[in-house]
């Protein structure tokens, strides 16, 4: 059996069943009305709830939209995250994201990404100055803002504390079960080997065997 | 061996629970991740079970952060003891920083106990790790069951050996700390005298002992009570 199956680290995508998990965090997404995407080590997206776009979209149509984008999803996918603990980031749009690791006994596997929803912090009398900043319409601006998901503080603990945790016991189950199968893959292989040798010893039998092998064979 | 990842500031230590079937490797560890301290302890994965009978293996990983940003993680194994599953023993004991033999005490066990005492010796030849060298702390446990080795006998024995032997009643949590604290305390012993581990990351393993065992465990730890004899050498100052 190869020590390197105790020590094997899984990635995020083997250990995560994608269709299952995304009923369950898609439901959670509904209920809040947020996007919730999940990323691995490397940034790539593995699941996308999506979500309210009206604002988004508003802001790809604005000349430094893409430029904003860009810059959002960088921060998103760098910011680093040293704990379980979530990091908020404003956008230049101010929008609001949540951001917090995907963890398996101490090792990050990747991070989860919630949001964008309304920073509280942020009211009418700022949106208006952001709009004329950006050059678009401040009542559309404001009326694509107020789209986005309004959650407290408290809520947002909660849905990260929930998906922090769904995830975490889902990830232990499957590499659990992962181990169990490549090691159980490993013993059928070395009994396997156990019993051709066992098998290829008998068969080369006695002399007696032997001489009337080489008889057969002079047969054939 | 231990593994050591400077660029992120991480190191990797790992001990083996060895034994005879039934000895109750596994239960020393469920104690154990009972009694961390929450926030150091990871989850208890056991692979897997048949009939209460580990196949493969249990591991309990640890991990603290000095105040210096050193992380420092402990792997808890454990074998599985049945004589029939040795190539998952061989891979369990690879680069294994120190092992805590945990032994049944009944009469009647004392040939499994030293058949499963000589494959241990024998798996870390294989493994190119010198018996001789390895930290090992030998736990005489089920304390509490009939017809059992004397403690008399276990000092007899044991006395003038290099390895601290301790008395344990595992479900009750009797001795398992102390043979926790005493076989990761010579597990970073050894890996200090090589490494220098100490003074280089500015490691102290008395804040991280007290820190991953939790209140609980250091107001109920009584070495008085469970160790028989200290090993000699072992340099055990308690």
């Amino acid at each position: 059996m190869s020590e390197f199956s105790l020590e094997k680290k899984f990635e995020i995508a083997e250990l995560l069943d994608l269709r299952v998990i995304g009923d369950v965090v898609r439901n959670l997404s509904e209920m809040f009305n947020v996007q919730l995407r999940i990323f691995d080590l490397n940034g790539k997206e593995l699941f996308d709830t999506g979500g309210e776009l009206h604002f988004c979209g508003l802001i790809k149509e604005m000349d430094l939209g893409d430029q904003i984008c860009r810059s959002v999803k960088e921060k998103l996918l760098t910011q680093p995250l040293t704990t379980a603990n979530a990091v908020q980031i404003l956008s230049a749009c101010g929008s609001r994201y949540t951001v917090f690791p995907v963890t398996h006994q101490f090792e990050t596997l990747g991070r989860v990404v919630l949001g964008p929803y309304q920073d509280q912090a942020v009211t009418a009398s700022k949106l208006e100055p952001l709009a004329a900043q950006y050059r678009v319409d401040a009542a559309k601006f404001v009326s694509a803002y107020h789209r986005l998901p309004n959650l407290s503080p408290e809520q947002i603990k909660k849905i990260s504390r929930f998906v922090s945790k769904f995830l975490d016991a889902f990830i232990f189950i499957n590499t659990k079960r992962l181990l169990t199968s490549i090691m159980h893959l490993e013993l059928i292989l070395q009994a396997k080997d156990r019993i051709f040798k066992q098998v290829e010893k008998e068969n080369q039998g006695s002399a007696e065997d032997r001489q009337e092998i080489e008889k057969y064979k002079k047969m054939f | 061996m231990v593994q050591m990842n400077l660029e992120f500031k991480e190191v990797t230590v790992k001990i083996v629970c060895y034994g005879p079937a039934l000895s109750g490797k596994t239960t020393n560890l469920q104690v154990l991740h009972r009694m961390f301290d929450a926030h150091h302890r990871g989850r208890l994965m056991s692979l897997e079970t048949q009939s209460d009978r580990t196949l493969f293996f249990d591991l309990l990983p640890l991990q603290y952060q000095t105040p210096t940003g050193l992380k420092v993680k402990l792997k808890l194994f454990t074998v599985p003891g049945q004589v029939l599953h040795n190539e998952t023993r061989k891979a369990v004991l690879t680069g294994t920083d120190a092992i805590l033999f945990v032994a049944d005490s009944q009469r009647s066990q004392a040939l499994s106990n030293s058949m499963s005492f000589k494959n241990l010796k024998e798996n870390l030849r294989i493994n190119g790790i010198d018996f001789e060298a390895m930290p090992i702390v030998i736990q005489f446990n089920k304390r509490d069951l009939d017809d059992i080795k004397p403690v008399e006998e276990i000092k007899a024995d044991w006395g003038a050996t290099r390895f601290p032997t301790f008395m344990s009643v595992a479900p009750q949590g009797q001795g398992v700390f102390e043979c926790f604290e005493t076989v990761t305390r010579l597990g970073f012993d050894f890996i200090n005298r090589k490494y220098d581990f100490y003074k280089k990351f500015g490691f102290n393993l008395d804040n991280f002992l007290t820190s991953i065992k939790g209140d609980k465990i250091n107001e109920s730890m009584d070495f008085s009570r469970y160790l028989v004899t200290p090993g000699q050498g072992a340099g055990l100052n308690k």
